[in-house]
């Protein structure tokens, strides 16, 4: 019996010796979502019907027998000319031409030069998630190698490698960047102050992701306030000017980045916005809104477009993308006429961040398909494979805006503590921590009031996915630290930099 | 006495089976017309000269002559499909006369043919010539003046036109060249079952004569009033104009219709109850309503389902309010999608087809046109005068044709607009006096009888108030076991975790003096 122990034991120390949990994490995320993207049939997520404009500005064409919504379209056309659809200039600009241009480059050496196949965008964002996957376990779990710690790495992957956020990996949709950058932030902000050695790359790594995630779409330009905030912390670290000077230059480059998002957004864009702010979430309420929305200068005649889509499915009654549409409505209401709207109407408000709070942890996109025609699936199948972790917490998680409020100012306070101790005793980690997780926290905030004023509220689960993925990140810094026993202060063990 | 009541017997009898063939006859003529299709040829699209629009054209044309119609490209046209006896006649569209568009077999089967022929545009082949008696002479370079009785009409300058010379009987309206040259030629020549029009345009002068050339080929030989249509109207126009427009052209004595887009849900809302109660409004100032589909953003053939829930729901929250169309109005495309048509147009006796949007969006497109007890020909008001081209009044039509002005969207427009319509020297068509219609939602029959409305067979009488709209309760409450909790979670949550948090704080303080005091008494 001893000797069985002492065989597991010194086997445990073996397996602990050449695997470490970031190791095992990155394994563990690689076989998964390989196994998902690439082995066919493949999986992703079906255009909803907003793919053309991306597509077209990517130098891609739908071809014959493209499906919309229902299945996947693994293959696309490679355009060969100059297309007049292609945006140019800032208009409908977005980091994820990168990583499709990218994609396309990777296509022409190792396939074809007419046709694209998808799983190329899907390895290019596969690799950079399973680096960021493998940084952000190191950076909770070092320099530990307890069976907790494997335990933690196992948590981080069945969070984050859930089925309902790697779909979108075979698809021209964002959300790829948000959960790849937002992992990467939290990964190299949460070493550097444990580090001694790589703290100028980890840094630029943090720039580099937040810039990337900033750029990706319009919508995110707000959220340029979180990313600066967390960069505070960045102040602790570096005490020398010269770095100093670095992080302010990187602050203004973030900033500047939001900006030009904001000005980014094209006219088609902007309208599509607050068409569905205003149907999807001025008009949504039970009651009447006509005589509210006549005092506010609109004739209440266009309540009648309550719950209709910008691109309506099938048939409308009048095309939104009208003239009489764009002089009559959408020239009105814009944001601030939405928040005056819901500056007098506050119970609307709260019962719309309600619904945003009920969607918040349902990642998956239920209402496009998953699987590629003939593959023997029906229309608009969905994937039940490794989406534990997000059926889970859509469930159970609590469906109260209020409840959110409240874990903010609990977390808050939690993480506020730490960072006192560690400032009185000077040290860093605690507090470069605590202007993350407020920065995470501002987003858990931000992004459902934004997605209310702005889009409305229509396709949550993708609107809202910063606020889940900015949560799980806060949740699991705060179990990693109580079980590293360093939640309330600082411990003295560094990351061992030849880890 | 027997032999003579058993001759008259014979007598009746035979009588009665004569008229009872003679019928059989002309019904069957009258069935073969409705029934056997007319083939439209054409060489190609030709988008930049606008051919597309000219192929709607025509097929609107021929489906208010009442005749279903076949549109098919010259190249797709296969050998001995017009001699298997399936067409009633053949239309040759040409629009692209140097794009050497060429099909022997159309050509061969196009001469044995023995129904009615109509040739349109170039390239008229000397048999065609032959037909109509007439020698075809082509004119480059020249602007005509196009005249039928008091109208005339400047045409835009022409490339090259094939014309023939005027046949005094067989000639709808005269063209002539500007210039020295004064020679007039025939614009529509119909001549037995032939018949050519130089050029087909999509409104004025020449389409009003190309409409009276297509009706004389199909012998139809009446004439009737255009009626007046406001078109584009939907939920969301300035209902106040569309009641002052209303008001004034029934004082002004002036019969319209308004086309109108509508909403299937959402009818519970003040909007709706505001806009039914404006179409009401037209209904007591004796304008009629036109239904205009739905714009099709999407639709594939699985769309038959939805298209039709959407129509039956429209209609009926239309009449549950009395809002009773009499037609439905929709581009001319729908009537070239069988489901469109299927499930849109046809539970309809009267359409009005309008020219198409750019990008039409099919669903399943069968380029079959098909007719309707009356298909209303959309004519744009704002053609018929250019002031400076000509002058034109459109009284006598050969087809039954709606003459739309858009919806003003200013009070300068309804200004412009009724000065525009009162000015036109025209008899206006009066659904009061004429007009018999009838329409099928699922569960409810709509009819228009010479201005009473029916719904179901029974007389609707039209108030200012909708009278019998079901009352809706949507914001009924739910009462359920612990609400009133719920409704208040947040807050209690609130309160615990400030207690919680506070009753914390005390004890830290209290912890640490304790603390303190060990070690300051051990000192």
């Amino acid at each position: 019996m001893s000797r069985l122990q002492e065989f597991s034991q010194r086997t445990g120390r073996r397996v602990t010796r050449w695997l470490s949990p970031a190791t095992f994490a990155m394994l563990f995320a690689a076989i998964v979502v390989g196994g998902l993207l690439f082995i066919p049939p493949i999986h992703g997520l079906a255009d909803n019907g907003g793919f053309a404009q991306i597509l077209a500005n990517n130098g891609l064409y739908p071809l014959g027998g493209y499906q919309t919504v229902g299945y996947l379209n693994p293959q696309l056309g490679l355009m060969r000319y100059y297309d007049e659809v292609r945006a140019t200039g800032w208009g409908g600009f977005s980091s994820q031409r990168l990583f499709v241009g990218l994609a396309i480059g990777l296509n022409k050496l190792f396939f074809s030069t007419s046709r694209f196949d998808l799983r190329f965008l899907g390895l290019v964002y596969y690799l950079p998630f399973v680096g960021a996957v493998g940084l952000l376990t190191r950076a909770l779990t070092q320099p530990y190698r307890r069976i907790r710690s494997y335990v933690l790495a196992a948590v981080i992957v069945l969070v984050f490698a859930d089925t309902s956020l790697t779909l979108a990996f075979n698809s021209f949709y964002v959300t790829p960047i948000l959960l790849i950058t937002a992992m990467t932030m939290v990964g190299s902000l949460l070493l550097l102050p444990r580090t001694t050695t790589y703290r100028g790359r980890l840094m630029s790594l943090y720039f580099l992701s937040a810039a990337l995630l900033i750029t990706s779409q319009p919508q995110n330009a707000t959220l340029t306030v979180s990313y600066v905030i967390m960069t505070v912390g960045g102040f602790f670290v570096f005490r020398h000017p010269a770095q100093r000077l670095g992080l302010v230059l990187g602050l203004t480059v973030l900033v500047a980045c939001g900006v030009t998002m904001a000005l980014a957004l094209t006219p088609q864009q902007r309208s599509i916005n607050r068409y569905q702010a205003f149907t999807h979430g001025v008009l949504h309420d039970t009651k009447d809104p006509s005589s509210a929305l006549t005092r506010q200068g609109v004739s209440q005649q266009f309540a009648l477009m309550r719950e209709n889509d910008y691109y309506p499915v099938n048939f409308t009654e009048l095309s939104p993308d009208t003239r009489y549409v764009r002089q009559h409505l959408t020239r009105y209401v814009g944001a601030g006429w939405v928040l005056t709207y819901y500056v007098h109407h506050l119970r609307q408000l709260r019962q719309l961040l309600d619904l945003a709070a009920a969607n918040l942890m349902a990642t998956q996109v239920k209402s496009v398909g998953n699987y590629p025609p003939h593959s023997g699936h029906a229309r608009g199948a969905q994937v039940k494979f490794f989406t534990l972790a997000s059926t889970t917490a859509g469930a159970f998680f609590p469906r109260r805006f209020a409840f959110d409020a409240l874990l903010v100012v609990a977390l808050i306070m939690v993480f506020g503590v730490g960072a006192y101790n560690d400032l009185r005793q000077q040290r860093t980690y605690g507090v470069v921590r605590f202007f993350l997780v407020v920065g995470l926290l501002l987003n858990l905030l931000l992004v459902p009031l934004l997605v209310i004023l702005t889009t409305g509220v229509t396709n949550l689960a993708q609107n809202l996915l910063l606020a889940p993925i900015s949560l799980d990140l806060a949740l699991l810094i705060l179990v990693a630290d109580l079980l590293n026993h360093r939640l309330w202060h600082a411990d003295d063990r560094q990351v061992i930099d030849d880890d | 006495m027997t032999r003579r009541f058993i001759g008259l017997v014979g007598l009746v009898v035979s009588l009665l089976l004569g008229v009872t063939f003679l019928n059989n006859a002309g019904a069957h003529a009258q069935s073969q017309i409705k029934t056997q299709r007319v083939l439209i040829v054409y060489d190609a699209r030709n988008p930049r000269a606008g051919g597309p629009a000219k192929i709607a054209t025509l097929q609107r044309l021929l489906a208010s002559v009442g005749v279903p119609t076949q549109t098919e490209a010259l190249t797709n046209y296969h050998a001995g499909q017009l001699t298997t006896q399936k067409y009633q006649g053949v239309v040759t569209l040409v629009d692209w006369p140097s794009g050497h568009g060429h099909n022997a077999a159309f050509t061969k089967d196009r001469d044995r043919f023995t129904g009615r022929q109509l040739h349109i545009g170039q390239n008229l082949s000397a048999a065609e010539a032959r037909h109509l008696h007439a020698t075809p002479k082509t004119r480059y370079h020249q602007q005509f003046t196009l005249r039928a009785g008091n109208s005339w009409q400047l045409l835009p300058f022409s490339e090259n036109l094939t014309v023939l010379p005027g046949q005094a009987d067989h000639q709808l309206g005269q063209l002539r060249a500007q210039g020295t040259d004064q020679t007039t030629y025939a614009y529509g020549t119909v001549r037995d079952r032939y018949g050519y029009l130089p050029y087909l345009a999509n409104d004025g002068l020449s389409l009003i004569l190309a409409m009276r050339t297509v009706a004389t080929l199909f012998h139809q030989t009446g004439t009737q009033h255009p009626l007046l249509t406001i078109t584009g109207v939907t939920p969301y126009s300035n209902l106040r104009r569309l009641r002052q427009l209303g008001q004034q052209l029934a004082a002004a004595n002036i019969p319209f219709a308004v086309s109108t887009t509508t909403v299937a849900n959402n009818t519970a809302l003040q909007g709706f109850s505001d806009f039914t109660r404006t179409l009401r409004a037209i209904e007591r100032d004796n304008g009629v309503i036109f239904l205009q589909t739905p714009t099709v953003h999407a639709a594939d053939t699985k769309s038959g389902n939805t298209l039709e829930q959407l129509m039956v729901a429209q209609l009926n929250q239309l009449g549950q309010r009395q809002v009773i169309p009499v037609g439905l109005s929709a581009p001319a495309y729908w009537n070239q999608d069988k489901l469109l048509r299927r499930h849109g147009l046809q539970r309809a006796s009267d359409v009005l087809l309008l020219p198409n949007p750019t990008g039409p969006v099919y669903a399943q497109r069968d380029n079959l046109g098909a007719t309707y007890e009356r298909t209303w020909f959309g004519l744009s008001l704002r053609s018929l005068q250019t002031q400076r081209d000509g002058q034109l009044t459109p009284d006598q039509l050969a087809l039954p044709t709606a003459i739309t002005t858009p919806m003003p969207t200013s009070a300068r427009q309804l200004t412009a607009t009724l000065r525009q319509v009162k000015a036109l020297p025209v008899t206006w068509y009066d659904p009061q006096q004429r007009l018999q219609t009838s329409l099928t939602s699922a569960s409810a029959t709509f009819a228009y009888r010479r201005g009473t409305y029916l719904l179901n067979g029974q007389a609707v009488t039209i108030g200012t108030d909708a009278a019998g709209v079901p009352r809706y309760h949507f914001t009924r409450k739910n009462r359920v076991v612990l609400g009133n909790y719920f409704k208040y979670q947040g807050w209690v949550l609130l309160i615990f975790f400030t207690v919680t948090t506070l009753v914390l704080i005390a004890f830290l303080v209290v912890g640490r003096r304790i603390y303190r005091r060990k070690f300051m008494r051990q000192k």
